[in-house]
């Protein structure tokens, strides 16, 4: 064991090597891919960022203008936000918090109060 | 890259660079050799071809890599290398849990439930036909 | 007496970080015949990647490992870029070795770690998981997540590494030498660690090749394999030279990934000091055609294999990822019998085993 005698000694002086998690948070890191959140404004509802999600997170209805984003189902890889062509995608550098249901977010034009939850589960899914 | 064969039916197929055709017959044989001359099993890959198996065993030898590509009918027994390779019946209880490709002498045999559950679907990795 | 019990090991069970069962029959105290029972996260990950688009197969198969989710990213992308003949910026080469190295310096600390955990020594195991956290931490910075970072893409990487996040990585490695400095002489030469390793699940030269193993273990059974040798992306610029070591047990094992961290760390800074200036990503058009392509890369646990078949739309025909685990599982059969019961830990940690890259 002499070997880790100083590595021993050296953890009796040292501080914690965690912090006291939820009374001490972390900053986020710049750019860490976080969580997603559309435009409702800018987006044209092309479709892109839903055909390319590999985790079929996302749903577009072009003709009643709006977007259908299952938040639980994302796995924040970002494609999207690379694909889109208006720049109506966000990808914060929050991750998502832990909620009760698997909630769906859905997004349209202004008009529309946006983002709001529904109840009404996506045909897709 | 993509070769085309002749026959008809592997036309719309595409064959892997450099690969040797072997057979049934002679798979046995051209494998004790390779294991003599010092080759490493690394391993095999199974593609469903309508009618047929096409399967590829990769060798390793000095970081040059061997294929041997084989093609039999989906009913006949493929003869199953764990007795010169180990290391041979993971991979062949897999492709015959996935495929269905029937092995005679297969050295441990985990009667398709390898990864599969009791109640799962059989050979889940072939194309579907209607679908 | 000559009775056999069979003893269950796992699927849940303290040194396995993940599902695999061990029918272990013994003899008394002495381990006489295992059979490894596999299914416990099989996911289908080959058929889906079947259904997907063949860009987004590059996020698929990330999520076969959790420690070196990058490697099968990069491996998947030199399969696709070999049939749509895609050749890469040398910059984003380079900064697929970086990220490459880091994955490697992570799993290596991450299973020395749990190998000390194997036989109790809970401090030495906090200790590298310490270590680690940096790391995972600059990877968070660079990329944006922590282990799954899904820097790849098809014809490059995604994100550029900016000069000051270069230079706050060669503080980290060096910082993480210093500690290393500090702890790898446990692992290597103290007497409690050495009696539970050395002349453990021993497999020899000859017969290595005949079980199929491959990476640290196959090392350590004296083989120089490696297929960083094979020069892909960057590395045949990095002069690389396998780390081999002859004895075969599970104390060469842990030697060898111990000398793997502290060339991980060489190469990173060879690399970061070379890295060209230039373009990250390649434009490329249209789907894979009609063609196939074996790639293969090292992992952390050994080679990695990919066969991928295009068949000109945007669905790939086939995808079969061989992986590391896959080939290092049979050698089990040869490691354990023999050998005594509280052995089996140890010696099953020692091939690092990935049990879901084993399933996909
Ligand atoms: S971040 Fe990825 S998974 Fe999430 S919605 Fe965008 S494309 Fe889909
Ligand atoms: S978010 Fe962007 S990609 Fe998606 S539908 Fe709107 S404009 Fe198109």
């Amino acid at each position: 064991m002499a070997n880790f005698l100083g590595a021993v000694i050296e953890n009796l002086f040292k501080k914690p090597a965690t912090r006291p998690y939820p009374f001490t948070k972390r900053e986020p890191f710049k750019d860490a891919r976080g969580l997603i959140k559309f435009d409702g404004d800018k987006c044209v509802y092309c479709g892109a960022c839903s055909k390319k999600c590999p985790a079929a997170a996302i749903r577009v209805e072009r003709a009643e203008k709006a977007l259908y984003f299952e938040p639980f189902k994302c796995v924040t890889c970002g494609f999207c936000v690379e694909v889109c062509p208006k720049d109506a995608i966000n990808q914060e550098f929050e991750y998502r918090k832990p909620d009760y249901s698997k909630s769906i977010e859905k997004y349209g034009p202004s008009a529309v109060p946006a983002p709001a939850k529904t109840e009404a589960p996506p045909s897709q899914a | 890259m993509t070769q085309t064969d002749t026959q008809p039916q592997e036309k719309q197929f595409p064959v892997l660079e450099g690969a040797e055709n072997i057979t049934i017959d002679n798979l046995t044989a051209r494998v004790k050799k390779l294991d003599e001359e010092g080759y490493r099993l690394l391993t095999a890959t199974c593609l469903d071809r309508g009618e047929k198996y096409e399967i590829y065993y990769h060798f390793d030898k000095d970081l040059t890599m061997l294929h041997l590509r084989l093609l039999v009918n989906k009913e006949e027994e493929v003869p199953s290398l764990s007795l010169i390779y180990l290391c041979a019946f993971l991979i062949e209880n897999e492709m015959k849990e996935l495929f269905g490709v029937k092995f005679s002498g297969l050295f441990v045999n985990y009667g398709g439930r390898l990864f599969l559950g009791e109640d799962s679907d059989i050979t889940p990795m072939l194309k579907c036909v209607d679908c | 007496m000559s009775t056999r019990t069979v003893i269950p090991m796992g699927p849940q069970h303290p040194v396995f970080p993940e599902p695999l069962q061990l029918k272990l029959s013994l003899k008394d105290e002495k381990i006489v015949d295992v059979a490894p029972a596999l299914g416990y996260v099989h996911r289908g990950i080959e058929k889906a990647a079947e259904k997907n688009d063949f860009t987004q197969n590059v996020f698929l198969v990330e999520r076969i490992c959790g420690i070196c989710s990058f490697i099968h990213a990069v491996c998947y992308c030199m399969a696709i870029e070999d049939i749509m003949k895609i050749e890469l910026p040398p910059r984003a080469n380079y900064l697929r070795v970086i990220w490459g190295e880091l994955h490697r310096l992570h799993s290596h600390m991450l299973w020395l770690g749990l190998l000390a955990d194997s036989f109790g020594f809970e401090s030495l195991f906090m200790k590298f998981w310490e270590i680690r956290e940096r790391i995972l931490d600059i990877l968070e910075k660079t990329t944006g997540a922590r282990v799954i970072i899904s820097a790849c893409a098809i014809g490059g990487v995604r994100r550029d590494i900016s000069d000051e996040h270069l230079q706050e990585i060669l503080t980290v490695i060096d910082k993480c030498e210093k500690e290393l400095n500090g702890i790898i002489p446990v692992v290597m030469s103290d007497t409690t660690v050495k009696r539970r390793t050395v002349g453990v699940g021993v497999i020899e030269k000859e017969k290595a090749i005949h079980l199929g193993i491959v990476g640290p273990v196959l090392r350590a059974s004296g083989i120089a394999q490696d297929a960083r040798m094979t020069g892909y992306g960057a590395y045949k610029y990095l002069d690389f030279k396998p780390v081999v070591e002859e004895s075969g047990d599970c104390y060469a094992r842990a030697v060898v990934r111990a000398k793997e961290t502290y060339q991980s760390i060489g190469l990173l800074r060879k690399a970061i000091n070379q890295l060209p200036s230039g373009d990250i990503l390649t434009k490329y058009k249209g789907n894979p055609g009609k063609a196939a392509a074996v790639s293969r890369v090292e992992q952390p646990r050994g080679e990695l294999i990919y066969y991928v078949e295009g068949n000109g739309t945007k669905n790939l025909e086939r995808v079969r990822v061989r992986t590391p685990t896959f080939s290092n599982v049979p050698a089990l059969s040869k490691m354990l019998p023999g050998m005594e019961l509280a052995d089996a830990p140890v010696i099953v940690l020692s091939i690092d085993p990935c049990i879901s890259c084993t399933e996909r």
